[in-house]
């Protein structure tokens, strides 16, 4: 009897302990749950496949709907109006990309801790602060107020009225497409399918709303514009400037960065001009330097805060480049034009961008057959074309941030204009997941005049970002762009797109074709109106590339009445040369009077120069590029700066006797400058270059660090600022000036020069290679060294859900650009043909859908790396699609 | 009331449980380990019905679960492993416990 009570007791208690949710995800009853065959995390799976024939009923929807899934997972989409194609777009996000779109999400609105705990507190602490959520906030109410008649008040020289009904529609957009994705998640937490993530993190998601879509859009401007560079070059100046005072110190950071570069190669041709502004320059003033002593320990730390609180979610980072071109019909085999495009963002899992088609007849006579790439969370076509116009973009690397510093008074004031302002201060809470549920902390967030203040021991910065500050157009830009008939209407449209500026290649089916540096400038004046940038003054292109004195009587600042607008960015219209190339290259010379507005922190000219010359090869051999040739084009791993500097190297060994040496030359020497994973050269040389350029640049810095008080600069900092130096400016060191003082090491009693460091680098480079891999030079194979890298924001615990590692080629600086951390590289290639849009070809890094468990998670993957392609067609009915794997039939409900 | 031996056990473990799955309240599974458990002959027999009767009855819907998506559910059954194995031994230690609960409650009856 008492041995059953006892048994009983115990049975119970362990069956209670069983039942009883208890706080972790590794109590058995957390577990149970997860693992439950209907209820768990295998739910997911059902969303891995769409039926093959399945009838979803919507309620919201205009009329039927047909969705035909394609063998890659990629939606044709047949409806009758724009509205509806919304709406069935937002259903088809959220069902094979949500948890990408709500991290993103809450990424921006800086709400990650709320789901990932502590270890996302700091990054929500930056994003509050850089306030992308408020710069969308600011887009929406602008699209409100222009869809009511309102003026755009930061942009009172846009005609508004002319964009009226544009505006209301795609508010009707945004606001279908949010209920697409609601009803999305509805459904998938009925079937209880919601994405494997949020049950593992053990939350669901929130409806999603129109603010979210451009919260989303802000990401992608951010990830484009946004940069801390001003600090970093400041931190650099100030630097050289306590060691050898303003003048010598000014000169020698324009030696390292030289504003006009000696090697370059610009977008638009030497004998084209591009469409001139209509006002140009005139400065009244001389810029000076400012020498008002910022702590450089303060940026140091800022610095530091902001790289360990940016996150690696981000699904672009700054500064990634790009190429398009477009050739026009003379010069094609077809006698229409060619576009190409391949942006270079992050890879990461899934794939930035999800790939549709859809065809819009509606009942008024208006037809639209477009397809292209979306981002996951905003429901527009973003690069892509229509069956009249195409469209592809580089980033322009314009810069529409600035950063100021103040005098700042002891009552917390900053002189601004001459009297002592208060700062505003504005009260954010935070969540902060906690074993117990959220943990609430209040932050204050600041504001001067010119924006959100950032802050660490002391030094404070006000961020004046446009995506922030304004709000903006260029969804409104995306949804008429895929309205324009030609390539004027076009064009036309370019107008509204305020950020983040890219290079428009586009062309027509009627054979007209051109480039854009599309984007709304800051136009940066002094109190009394007068330009602070001048061409003829070169170095007043340092003026948005150093922070400002905002405290100044002659305060730099945005002047709002007078942007310098889509219609004033360079552009280049059925161009004599009959061709243009745009990879994130230096836009024009100085005949456009507003290039150093523009942009400064241009690429080097190495891809944008080997795509002009294939081209040029193709015409010269045959008289025409091919569709063939394009591929290979965009596939194309030569390496210029070997190319460059190989000749160079053997030149400054020739003499050296040694035996190793001599082996990894000769390696050198028998070298095409592909860049292939089965070569050993590319290894040697790769190394070779990034110990050169520390080798020529790193003893200064180190000099800085031990002589100037108050400058401290990290290895990992100094490695970071030795790679960033443009290698087309070591390159014409080494070519023009190979007796610069650069070379010389500050630290030995002889005085270095080009071939001095040439010689000491590779024997160096020999040294660390033997080391890493061993000493036959037949191990040290380029796919040691490169491999893709596509994570998963949970790769690091589960890494079944990164794409696999599979051995890449190209490198940074080739067309195809895939980065050396192999975590960057084309992250869409399009090739159109406007002979026969049915012809054109395209291609993501990874598959359509971010389920793990989806047979299109990346099988297009291999594909890409193979430089293959699948066809872009443009199919105007339902049975005209091909390989077809699900019929959805969407009907009002 | 008449005892069942272990097979016979097993079985109305397994139904039960199958059953009470598709509420997809997988705490209701311990009313299956609890019958089983106190219809057993022996506490041998509560034992194993309890644990393998609910073990089985989670696997039978995995397999279920493959057979109508193959290839999806063979790749997460592939990088879930850890889970599928997780998710059946705790489903046989929950029918276990509730089993016993099952048993010791018949027993403490037939002595009264």
């Amino acid at each position: 009897m008492k041995r059953g009570v006892i048994g009983l007791i115990l049975a119970v208690a362990l069956t209670i302990a069983f039942l009883i949710p208890l706080p972790g995800m590794f109590s058995p009853s957390t577990l149970m749950s997860m693992t439950d065959p209907l209820a768990g995390i295998w739910g997911s799976v059902y969303t891995a496949k769409y039926p093959n024939r399945g009838k979803i009923v919507m309620p919201g929807l205009e009329s039927d709907v047909t969705v035909i899934i394609d063998g890659y997972g990629v939606p044709h989409i047949f409806a009758k109006s724009e509205i509806d194609v919304a709406y069935v777009l937002g259903y088809l996000h959220a069902h094979d990309r949500l948890f990408q779109m709500d991290l993103q999400r809450r990424l921006v609105e800086g709400r990650l801790s709320e789901v990932l705990g502590e270890a996302a507190y700091q990054t929500d602490v930056l994003y509050r602060i850089l306030g992308l959520y408020r710069g969308a906030q600011k887009s929406l109410e602008l699209l409100e107020n222009i869809s009511e008649g309102e003026k755009a008040s930061h942009y009172p020289q846009m005609d508004v009225t002319l964009i009226k009904d544009d505006a209301k529609k795609l508010l009707d957009m945004l606001d279908a497409y949010s209920k697409g994705v609601n009803f999305a998640i509805e459904e998938m937490e009925k079937e209880n399918a919601l994405p494997l993530e949020f049950k593992l993190l053990g939350y669901k998601p929130e409806p999603w709303t129109p603010l979210n879509i451009l919260e989303i859009g802000r990401l992608l401007s951010w990830g484009l514009t946004g940069t801390f560079a001003d600090l970093e070059l400041y931190l650099v100046y100030q630097g050289l400037v306590g060691k050898y005072g303003v003048e010598n110190g000014t000169k020698l950071l324009l030696e390292l960065l030289p504003i006009d570069r000696p090697i370059d190669h610009f977008i638009v041709p030497e004998n084209e001009s591009c469409i001139h502004p209509v006002n140009p320059a005139d400065p009244s003033k001389t810029f000076g330097f400012s020498t008002v002593n910022v702590e450089t320990q303060g940026i140091n730390e800022l610095l530091k805060w902001i790289k360990e609180a940016s996150p690696l979610l981000t699904p672009i980072r700054s500064m990634f480049a790009s190429n398009n071109w477009v050739v026009g019909g003379n010069l094609t085999e077809t006698g229409k034009p060619i576009l190409c495009n391949d942006p270079h963002l992050q890879l990461v899992v899934p794939s930035v961008w999800y790939e549709v088609h859809y065809v819009v007849k509606s009942p008024d006579g208006e037809f639209i057959n477009a397809r292209g790439v979306t981002f996951p969370g905003i429901g527009l076509i973003i690069i892509g074309c229509t069956q009249y116009v195409g469209w592809g973009f580089t980033n322009v690397m314009a810069d529409q941030m600035d950063f100021y510093y103040y005098k700042w008074n002891d009552k917390g004031q900053y002189l601004y204009k001459g009297s002592w302002k208060d700062v505003k201060t504005v009260n954010e809470e935070i969540l902060v997941k906690a074993s117990n549920g959220y943990e609430k902390r209040t932050i204050t967030l600041n504001f001067t005049v010119h924006g959100p203040i950032i802050e660490r021991k002391g030094t404070k910065f006000a961020i004046c970002w446009m995506g922030e500050k304004y709000g903006s157009l260029e969804s409104l830009a995306l949804l008429k762009y895929v309205h324009a008939k030609n390539a004027t209407e076009f064009l036309k449209a370019t107008y509204y797109f305020h950020m983040p500026p890219q290079n428009h290649a586009f062309a027509d089916i009627y054979g007209n074709f051109g480039w854009r540096a599309v984007g709304w400038y800051p136009n940066r004046t002094y109190p009394n109106g007068t330009m602070a940038i001048d061409p003829s003054k070169p170095l007043t292109a340092l003026i948005p590339r150093l922070p400002i004195n905002g405290s100044s009587e002659n305060v730099i600042e945005w002047n709002v009445n007078d942007w310098i607008d889509a219609n004033e960015a360079p552009t280049l219209w059925n161009p004599k040369q009959g061709y243009v190339v745009t990879a994130n290259n230096r836009l024009a010379n100085k005949t456009y009077p507003y290039i150093y507005d523009v942009a400064w922190t241009f690429a080097d000219y190495y891809r944008a120069y080997r795509i002009d010359y294939l081209i040029r090869e193709c015409i010269k051999e045959k008289g025409y590029v091919t569709i063939e040739d394009m591929k290979k084009i965009q596939n194309d791993v030569f390496y210029v700066p070997a190319a460059k500097l190989v000749p160079e190297i053997e030149n400054a060994l020739s003499g050296v006797t040694d035996e190793k040496v001599q082996e990894a030359l000769n390696i050198l020497k028998e070298w095409n400058y592909s860049m292939l994973p089965d070569l050993v050269a590319p290894t040697i040389f790769a190394k070779w270059l990034s110990v050169f350029k520390n080798m020529t640049l790193a003893d200064e810095f180190i000099e800085l660090n031990k002589t100037v008080s108050g400058f401290t600069i990290s290895k990992s900092e100094l490695e970071d600022l030795v790679e960033s130096i443009p290698t087309s400016i070591l390159e014409a060191y080494v070519k023009l000036e190979p007796n610069s003082h650069w070379f010389d090491n500050v630290f030995t009693d002889e005085t270095e020069n080009a071939a001095t460091i040439i010689r000491g680098s590779f024997e160096k480079t020999i040294e660390l290679l033997e080391n890493e891999f061993g000493e036959d030079m037949s191990n040290w194979k380029f796919s040691k060294i490169h491999k893709l890298h596509a994570e998963h924001p949970f790769g690091s615990v589960f890494s079944w859900l990164n794409y696999p590692e599979w051995e890449a080629w190209g490198w940074s600086q080739c067309v195809n650009n895939i980065g050396a951390s192999g975590k960057s590289g084309p992250s869409w290639r399009e090739i159109l043909n406007f002979k026969d849009l049915n012809q054109s070809l395209c291609i993501i890094p990874g598959g359509q859908s971010g389920n793990p468990f989806s047979e299109h998670y990346y099988d297009q993957l291999r594909m890409w790396l193979n430089g293959e392609y699948k066809q872009m067609s443009f199919p105007a009915n339902p049975s005209e699609v091909e390989d077809v794997e699900s019929v959805l039939e969407f009907m009002p409900g | 009331m008449k005892k069942l031996n272990l097979i016979q056990c097993l079985l109305v473990t397994f139904v039960i449980g199958v059953a009470l799955e598709f509420t997809r309240i997988w705490q209701l599974l311990v009313i299956a380990g609890i019958i089983g458990g106190f219809l057993a002959k022996n506490l041998k027999t509560a034992i194993f019905s309890g644990f393998f009767g609910l073990l089985f009855c989670r696997g039978i819907l995995f397999i279920a679960l493959y057979l109508k998506l193959p290839s999806s559910f063979a790749m997460a059954y592939l990088n879930l492993s850890m889970f599928l194995g997780i998710g059946l031994i705790l489903a046989g230690l929950l029918g276990l416990f509730s089993a016993l609960i099952g048993y010791f409650s018949a027993a403490l009856i037939e002595k009264r």
